[in-house]
């Protein structure tokens, strides 16, 4: 009995084996088909779904709007679970799939290894969500970053805290104690480095720098270091889960500091006014912007923000947030702008397109502008008129508070209030 | 060395899977192929190296990823502070390697089963952390990025196909180090302390050191592989080294082709590798993390049903090849022209004991022996002559048995001691050094290596003394033939008879050429006509030279075999005689029978 | 200086007390059955959701879910066993850690197909109260997790004493053949066995949900650490097991202000190793129990 039992399972697996090698025929490709390489699966799959996300509503806009060059706009998606499945998905959707443009990929070290398979095979990435500066430190040709990068995260947060913060607290910039604490991931520490440096040449008192595993469980003994240096700002580079951990943690130990500025990811999520109501307010975060008032954007962004946002709470029955927002607008760009411009779909086109972009600031539905370091540029591939923003949760919803142009409301609960006093 | 013979059939299987997969490499000419060809040459070197720990040694190391991730650095640091081309870093990251291996194996080695895992999953993840953590040394988290120009002597090529044949190469090169271990004393070592390793100790085996010469040649190759990866992505960070996802893969790729064969890693790569990827490819954008749940199903259903893996499956059933085929690509093996042709005489061992002066070859003096409040053993006194039959009886739970641990090694006796041949050997630990001294043991419940032929477990014996397996096969021949095994000697030991394990046990036990033999309860549960074959056997080996210390319950044995017989109860020696006084001894049928049957005799 | 010494001992008494929850539930299964199990952390991830979902969807407080939550995960690691244990208890031992790891990847994989990967938290009344004694604090959540963890320690040990089923239990931690041959029914006991194993990881993740988030992943961050304590403990010890995951709170939250952050879990991952050196039947547990049953 156990011996057909065995028969049969070999069977099986053998069939599986050959169904998902037949399955894997080309097909000829009509539509216009684009890679999405995202890590759907694993930890990091809460963000890199949203990111998709946002992106997929551009994808459809501009399908029901008659496609790009009069064709539609299909994703080959790859799980991009880890590093090494982004170089096998990269390579798949390359080699298999034929696509000549892979978007993607949120996580900066998924971005990394997979973009170099792009550029071997001189196909180009178009990444919307990592930020790490090495992604475009490395003199590649084919790579487009429309986001801004870690270092812009990390000296806007120390900017904002010695100009804004300070005096709004009182201090003289370099009367301030600040607190740096960073998961300890690439995109933690690519963060927390330019925090850092950026912290020592405006003379800012750095009174703690911890790095720490993302993965804890616990951060009370953090939440205790904290303590025991009492900063008066802390600069705090989280994914999700330790964002609400370290926050539910400061509550429970009742570390007070006068402002939390996050930078990105877990500060940015919707899931953390959910988890913490009104104790979420006050809490800044450096991000990418999520405007919510169409005003200081150009008046002809089609769609328009509100339709953006109308659409995708209607699919997802929330609203976007920075990491949809991003995937979005790299969409975006990607569809509206640059392969209708390069009129085709051979890399050396797009890149010709990109290159070519001039999209002044308030162009984008995150405030941004479009122009690609040029080749020979340290960052070649970066979009230089890209930048975060500093938001504030107020209400439970991210509002800019800076820069000035962008500036939805006023800060507020500034100093926080302790723990025990709301 | 006969080396068609040491090949066949995994080299050849092998070598036709691998051609057939380059060539079609070649000539598909798609990139996402050629990737996929130069993975499954990957994982099979990696399959490989940790077959050699985890299947042949039995010692299942989830923390394989150490010896990864540290290769793959100390390659990366040199080249880039010092330009040392990788070609070199794999030398220098496999001793760098094989030197956390020492570090490592040294207190997990003496931890078994689950123990064992969990520790080395310990060790690999303090390693991670420690390669983070150090960010100044390693580049932390942001990883380093490889950015030479493509040049052999960088070890980066712009196109893949160096990238293959490299590939090929590492695989045959883990293939034929992994043939040539399998065959050799080392292998034989190192699947006999899996099986059972108390029986591989007392057979001589040290196999302390046997494990970690594994895990050193493991080592090597696992970090080799390392490099390999770091060269190939052109980017080292710590959790794509060092983490328990590598190697929990490492460790999957042999288990679903079958541990403790050279050609199952091979074959399990070629089927688990595409099987990831393809399965990845065709649900992965489907459905949210479906294509995960079809593989962790296709584990479960391979351990399920084929616990022994794909290899398991046909282990049985071996692929006829048409005669001629048959005979040149396997060739007879001597043993077996042997055993056919009769040419193995049953008369005479080749090891004689060491005659010589009578005298007394094993002294216990005062010996005791307790288990924290029970005294298993109480002073007890014995000398056993050169060449004397000796026996030991006594009613159950006398310490019959813990005598024999205490001579063999595996206790050491709270006081007292042990002298063989005029040196201490109490508190000789661990027990293979008492069996290379001379002393060889069975034991009371047999302890046969279930998975290895009959031949294959007396060569185990063997290669005590001879460290050339055509010379430990001659022996071990010789041996089987004397014990009347020479019907069976190509079945697995699990499908011997209670009968037959016991002559087993013997002939195991001879083949380490001792002077003493300890005999424990080798006659019990035969039938008559099989006990008079082993007496027989028992006389002649005493004929050779051999001195034997016999512990019996069948009393007609016991009395007719032995020149003296010593009787223990309640861990005291209560008598010691020849076994005509013995028998009527009123104190010995005392402890076996009691007081009514000493007033009958009387 | 002593204050932060104490209010750092009780944040690791605090932590281990968590720890120890979902470490009970390990040392009975690993103690009995034998089997490495990845798993493990998977049936916490589960009970949290639940826990979530009846407080989400009918308003359910995550304590008072409990009284479903523990019968809902007894019948999820009957069936389990039946269907991946048991089938596997025939295959060498190391084998036996692939297919925990099997269905580790199924149990992670239907999680985010049917609720995504989300992170989802509840509140519950006492979310928010912290306790103060002298100069110390603490969530009360945390307390009555420790509260909890003490209870059930001290009523599984009851069981496993005072009752046939709990002898039998411990009869066959010692010696599997010996238990057989007194008539002990081994199947039925690992049976029961891992359901009371997932039962008490059901009180964890019931008892957590108000402290931690739940995500698809998050039994992966959890599971090892419970391994720590369930070796560190002595198989099959109950009160090794509570004792050793408060030993790893402790550790932990002191490593991780005396000397860093980022390297507490491997200060504990090398105390777990000097152990296993110098003791590997841990600290309460039988010596010998350490070999194969």
């Amino acid at each position: 009995m156990k011996q057909n039992a065995r028969l049969i399972s070999l069977i099986l697996i053998a069939g599986l084996w050959l169904a998902v090698c037949s399955a894997h025929a080309a097909h000829a490709a009509e539509p216009i088909r684009i890679g999405a390489l995202f890590p759907y699966t694993g930890n990091l799959a809460k963000l890199g779904n949203e990111s998709f996300n946002g992106a997929d509503i551009a994808r459809e806009w501009i399908n029901r709007h008659g496609g790009i060059l009069g064709r539609q706009i299909e994703w080959v998606k790859g799980d991009a679970v880890d590093a090494k499945a982004a170089v096998g998905e990269a390579e798949r959707l390359i080699t298999v799939g034929k696509v000549k443009v892979i978007f993607g990929t949120y996580s900066s070290s998924l971005s990394n290894a997979a973009s170099e398979v792009a550029e071997r095979h001189q196909v180009i990435y178009w990444e919307q969500g990592a930020i790490a500066d090495n992604v475009t430190a490395r003199g590649f040709q084919y790579i487009f970053r429309v986001c801004p990068r870690a270092s812009s995260f990390g000296v806007m947060a120390v900017e904002f805290t010695a100009q804004e913060l300070a005096p709004k607290l009182g201090f003289k910039a370099r009367e301030l104690k600040v607190a740096i604490v960073n998961e300890d991931t690439l995109y933690g520490s690519s963060v927390g480095a330019a925090a850092e440096q950026k912290a020592k040449e405006l003379g800012l008192n750095v009174v703690a720098l911890e790095p720490y595993s993302a993965k804890a469980v616990d951060l009370s003994s953090l939440i205790m270091k904290l303590q025991a240096k009492k900063p008066d700002v802390v600069i705090a580079t989280s994914y999700m889960n330790d964002a609400i951990l370290f926050w539910r943690q400061a509550r429970e130990l009742n570390f007070n500091c006068k402002a939390l500025v996050g930078t990105g990811a877990g500060h940015g999520m919707m899931d953390f006014p959910e988890a913490f109501g009104k104790y979420a307010d006050g809490v800044f975060n450096v991000d990418f912007p999520v405007i919510k008032d169409p005003k200081v954007l150009n008046p002809k962004l089609r769609p328009s923000l509100t339709e953006f946002r109308e659409a995708f709470r209607a699919k997802h029955g929330r609203d976007a947030a920075v990491h949809a927002t991003a995937g979005f607008v790299g969409a975006m760009v990607l569809f509206q702008d640059v392969i209708p411009k390069a009129g085709s779909l051979i890399p050396d086109d797009i890149r010709k397109a990109a290159l070519s972009l001039n999209i002044p600031v308030g162009g984008t539905w995150q405030g941004w502008g479009v122009k690609f370091a040029p080749p020979g540029h340290p960052a070649a591939g970066q979009n230089l008129q890209s930048f975060p923003m500093v938001m504030q949760w107020q209400g439970g919803q991210l509002y800019i508070v800076s820069p000035q142009k962008f500036k939805e409301k006023e800060m507020t609960l500034l100093p926080l209030p302790s723990w025990d006093k709301r | 060395m006969n080396w068609k013979r040491i090949f066949y059939p995994d080299l050849y299987i092998a070598l036709f899977l691998s051609g057939a997969a380059s060539a079609a490499a070649l000539l598909v000419q798609n990139e996402f192929f050629t990737n996929l060809i130069i993975w499954i040459f990957f994982y099979a070197s990696l399959g490989l190296s940790w077959n050699l720990i985890g299947g042949f040694a039995g010692q299942l190391s989830l923390g394989h990823a150490a010896f990864y991730g540290v290769g793959a650095y100390t390659s990366t640091l040199l080249f880039q502070h010092f330009q040392i081309s990788p070609w070199i870093g794999i030398l220098t990251g496999g001793i760098v390697a094989c030197l956390f291996a020492l570090i490592i194996g040294f207190p997990c080695f003496r931890l078994r089963g689950p123990f064992f895992t969990l520790s080395t999953i310990a060790a690999a993840e303090v390693l991670r952390i420690l390669a983070t953590y150090f960010k100044d040394l390693t580049g932390g988290s942001v990883g380093i990025q490889i950015t030479a120009p493509p040049s052999f002597a960088n070890f980066v090529f712009a196109g893949r196909l160096p990238y293959l044949f490299i590939a090929w190469g590492m695989l045959l090169v883990a293939l034929f180090v992994s043939l040539l271990i399998e065959k050799s004393r080392l292998g034989s070592s190192l699947i006999a302390l899996r099986e059972d390793p108390d029986a591989a100790e007392a057979l001589g085996i040290d196999t302390a050191w046997a494990k970690m010469a594994a895990l050193l040649i493991s080592a090597f190759f696992t970090s080799m592989a390392g490099i390999f990866y770091t060269q190939f992505v052109h980017f080292i960070e710590p959790y794509s080294e060092f983490s328990l996802e590598n190697s929990i893969q490492f460790a999957m790729i042999p288990m679903v082709g079958g541990m403790g064969t050279s050609i199952g890693p091979v074959v399990g790569s070629f089927i688990l590798t595409p099987l990831q990827e393809l399965i990845r490819a065709w649900l992965g954008g489907r459905f949210l993390g479906l294509h995960w749940v079809a593989y962790g199903l296709v584990l479960i259903l391979v351990v399920i049903f084929m616990p022994h893996g794909i290899v398991g499956l046909f282990r049985n059933k071996r692929i006829r090849l048409p005669e001629r085929w048959h005979r040149f690509f396997a060739p007879v093996s001597p043993a077996k022209v042997s055993l056919d042709k009769g040419l193995v005489s049953a008369s005479v061992l080749s090891h004689k004991g060491s005659l010589g002066e009578e005298g007394i070859l094993l002294e216990c003096r005062g010996v005791t022996k307790d288990f924290g409040g029970l005294v298993a053993l109480s002073q007890v006194d014995l000398k056993i002559r050169r060449g004397e039959i000796f026996g030991l009886i006594g009613p159950n739970g006398a310490g019959k048995t813990t005598l024999f641990h205490l001579i063999s090694g595996f206790y050491s006796p709270s006081s007292g001691s042990i002298a063989f041949r005029g040196e201490e050997i109490s508190g000789l630990s661990p027990p293979h050094q008492v069996c290379r001294r001379g002393i060889a043991r069975t034991f009371q419940v047999v302890k046969p290596f279930g998975n290895m032929t009959v031949l294959e477990n007396v060569m185990v014996g063997a290669f005590c003394r001879d460290k050339n397996p055509r010379a430990a096969e001659e022996e071990a021949l010789k041996i089987i033939a004397f014990t009347g095994l020479e019907d069976k000697a190509i079945f697995p030991a699990h499908r011997l008879t209670i009968a037959d394990r016991k002559r087993l046990e013997l002939a195991r036990a001879l083949a380490t050429k001792p002077d003493l033999l300890l005999l424990d309860e080798v006659i019990a549960g035969l039938n008559v006509v099989e006990a008079e074959q082993v007496e027989e056997m028992i006389r002649s080996i005493r004929a050779q030279g051999i001195t034997v210390f016999l512990i019996e319950h069948v009393m007609q044995s016991v009395m007719s075999l032995s020149d003296r017989i010593a009787i223990l109860h309640h861990g005291e020696k209560i008598m010691e005689g020849r076994p005509a006084e013995v028998a009527c001894d009123p104190r010995v049928i005392k402890a076996y029978l009691g007081d009514e049957y000493v007033l009958a005799s009387s | 200086m002593a204050s932060v010494l104490a209010q750092l001992i009780l944040n690791g008494i605090l932590l281990g007390g968590l720890y120890s929850l979902i470490s009970i539930g390990l040392t009975l299964i690993f103690g009995v059955i034998r089997v490495v199990n990845f798993a493990h952390g998977e049936f916490l991830m589960l009970a949290m959701y639940i826990t979530f979902w009846l407080n989400s969807l009918q308003g359910v407080d995550p304590y008072f879910s409990l009284l479903l939550v523990v019968p809902l995960l007894f019948l999820a690691g009957l069936m389990a066993h039946r269907l991946v244990i048991q089938p596997i208890l025939g295959a060498p031992s190391y084998m036996q850690i692939f297919a925990t790891v099997g269905l580790s990847l199924v149990m992670q994989n239907m999680a985010l197909f049917f609720w995504k990967a989300d992170f989802r938290s509840v509140e519950s009344f006492c979310s928010t109260t912290s306790i103060r004694l002298l100069a110390l604090i603490c969530g009360a959540p945390k307390v009555i997790a420790f509260s909890a963890s003490v209870l059930i320690t001290f009523a599984l040990h009851l069981f496993l004493k005072e009752t046939y089923l709990g002898k039998a239990i411990r009869a066959v931690v010692q010696d599997r053949e010996a238990a057989q041959l007194m008539g002990i029914d081994i199947y039925r006991i690992y049976l029961v066995t891992f359901g009371l194993g997932t039962a008490c990881v059901g009180v964890a993740g019931a008892l957590m949900m108000p402290i931690y988030t739940v995500f698809p992943t998050v039994g992966v961050y959890f599971v090892l650490t419970a391994f720590v304590v369930v070796v560190l403990g002595g198989l099959g010890s109950l009160p090794g097991a509570f004792l050793g995951g408060l030993i790893i709170g402790v550790v932990e939250s002191l490593a991780g202000f005396f000397i860093s952050p980022q390297l507490k879990e491997a200060i504990y991952f090398v105390i777990f190793l000097a152990v296993l050196v110098v003791r590997p039947s841990g600290l309460f547990g039988q010596i010998g129990a350490e070999e194969l049953g």
